[in-house]
């Protein structure tokens, strides 16, 4: 099996700028980002879609565009709301045309924190859910119809205005720092390995909750069964990068042994009834 | 029947692309009262699942979109049957669980697309990338569906799929969570991060500690400021290397040295 992305960019030089109709069609695109979700690489064939209009017109070269689609189809998870942010800092950094390991890494770092970012802002919209509850307990069926529309106009906005915003900072951003990509390379290589590693404890999060909320445990338990979760999940990715880089197994040999694995924990958790796993 | 599939439809399109927020079961549920002609039961059982949600916030714990759409389903279903609120939001949970269960395998039946979309994206078809796209989500779309069709004709259904995750359900939601693993490895092996396993372990170490006092996204969102404050030491530290030459050699006339 092949795994498109791994070389660099043929044309090196800085492209144009992106015109506003060409972003527009990206935040449109960035609806359906979550619609492809899949187990191996979160978002990543949504993703690519939608930032397909931006890197044609930031890549004529047709090998680089096809190279960029490649390496955009690696895992990303980036959340509902403020996917288009980390969108539009990629885009500015593919202007700049630097190195493939320089935007994975931005591409993680900066997605991750669209998706945190995300997370919080549902927090924010918290007293809004509360003062509507408040009135819905009332009997006021009319304050749930202006909460669903003011959420549903928010999260359209905040995918145009977030691009918008997005692809302003990353241009400046990568403006300032493409006069030293040696330094940038490393420091997002540095980063992004940093993110990395969070992102492999917080994939097994989701789970670890609904099954302790199930077990009704303790809220001690909820600790454990992260960290055991977290560790399994860090023991399996640093197992596969080994297998992938010295062991040369393709992504479908791979795959089949994460099965196995999974029927391994599977028949344990049945056999012990163990909420840990 | 007609217009709660359409609803339904409508919902479970809504948590999984669009704009996510239809789901959420105060919304999910006023809707779906509306659908079956109980509004006033469905805005009750919305009121409970937001304070259940709410709870579980608070309590570190987050859930799949489609496990609360399909939570809401459950609840709203069964308080049109007479139970009461509260004992339904409190039997819902299980609903939950099986939900996140339910969206792992889902996910890990559509990385089979990957092939295909790896394939589309190397000959530059952006279109096939697109249709590859929408094929989880009709799949999505149609799970979450007939499930919540099922529930809202009797709830009783829910029984028989909590007693089948003993097998299938549950293999391929493990190896949904798990093959996260393997486009997580190819990421490490082409980012070249191998080498950088200190800080890899650090990011590791810095998550797992803030999971266990907040909410994912809050942990996500402090590793990712410290993220950012690591890129950004190691790019000045770089640079100050090069411009700290520069400067010793005008300033201090270095340059003659030799």
């Amino acid at each position: 099996m092949v795994v498109v992305g791994i070389a660099s960019y043929q044309d090196k030089n800085e492209a144009y700028p992106l015109d506003k109709k060409t972003l527009n069609q990206i935040a449109l695109r960035s609806f359906l980002v979550k619609a492809g979700k899949n187990a191996e690489t979160g978002e990543s064939v949504g993703w690519a879609w939608a930032m397909a209009p931006g890197l044609k017109k930031i890549h004529t070269n047709e090998d680089d565009y096809k190279l960029a689609l490649g390496h955009h189809l690696e895992y990303v998870d980036s959340g509902y709301y403020l996917a288009p942010f980390a969108m539009g800092m990629l885009l500015a950094m593919e202007q700049q045309k630097p190195d493939l390991e320089t935007l994975r890494s931005v591409r993680t770092t900066a997605a991750s924190a669209a998706k945190s970012l995300s997370g919080m802002l549902m927090c924010l919209a918290l007293p809004g859910l509360l003062v509507t509850l408040a009135q819905a307990m009332n009997g006021n069926t009319a304050s749930v119809i202006v909460y669903a529309a003011v959420m549903v106009i928010a999260s359209v906005w905040l995918r145009f205005a977030s691009l918008r915003i997005g692809y302003s900072r990353g241009t400046r951003i990568a403006e300032k720092t493409a006069k030293n990509m040696t330094a940038l390379k490393k420091a997002a290589v540095a980063g992004g390995a940093f993110m990395l590693g969070a992102v492999i404890a917080v994939s097994t999060a989701g789970m670890s909750g609904a099954a302790l909320m199930l077990s009704n445990a303790a809220a001690g338990g909820l600790s454990v069964m992260i960290a055991v979760r977290a560790f399994i999940a860090l023991g399996m990715t640093m197992l596969l990068l080994y297998l992938l880089e010295r062991k040369n197994w393709s992504l479908g040999k791979c795959a089949l042994l994460v099965l196995a694995a999974a029927a391994v924990i599977a028949c344990f958790v049945i056999l012990t009834g163990s909420a840990a796993v | 029947m007609g217009i709660l599939a359409a609803v339904l439809i409508l919902l479970a399109a809504d948590a999984c692309g669009f704009t996510n927020v239809l789901h959420r079961p105060l919304i999910a549920c006023t809707l779906i009262g509306a659908a079956v002609g109980a509004v006033s039961e469905g805005i009750t059982a919305g009121i409970l699942c937001e304070l259940t949600l709410l709870a579980a916030a608070g309590m570190t714990i987050e859930f799949e979109s489609g496990a609360v759409l399909l939570y809401a389903v459950f609840v709203s279903a069964c308080v049109k049957g007479g139970m009461a609120p509260e004992t339904a939001a409190v039997t819902g949970l299980a609903v939950l669980y099986l939900g996140n269960m339910i969206a792992k395998a889902v996910n890990f039946v559509s990385a089979a697309l990957m092939p295909s979309a790896r394939k589309a994206a190397s000959e530059g078809k952006d279109g096939t990338l697109g249709i590859l796209n929408l094929i989880p989500l009709v799949l999505s779309i149609a799970v979450y569906t007939a499930l919540g069709i099922m529930m809202m004709n009797n709830t009783e259904v829910i029984n028989g799929f909590m007693k089948m995750p003993g097998s299938l359900i549950l293999v391929l939601s493990y190896a949904g969570i798990l093959l996260q693993c393997l486009g997580l490895a190819v990421l490490l092996r082409n980012i070249g991060a191998g080498s950088k396993t200190g800080l890899l372990m650090a990011g590791f170490g810095t998550a797992v500690i803030a999971l266990a006092s907040a909410v994912p996204s809050f942990a996500l969102t402090v590793c990712a400021a410290v993220s950012l404050a690591v890129m950004m030491f190691v790019y000045e530290s770089s640079g100050k290397d090069a411009v700290t030459a520069k400067s010793d050699t005008k300033k201090g006339g270095n340059d003659k040295w030799w």
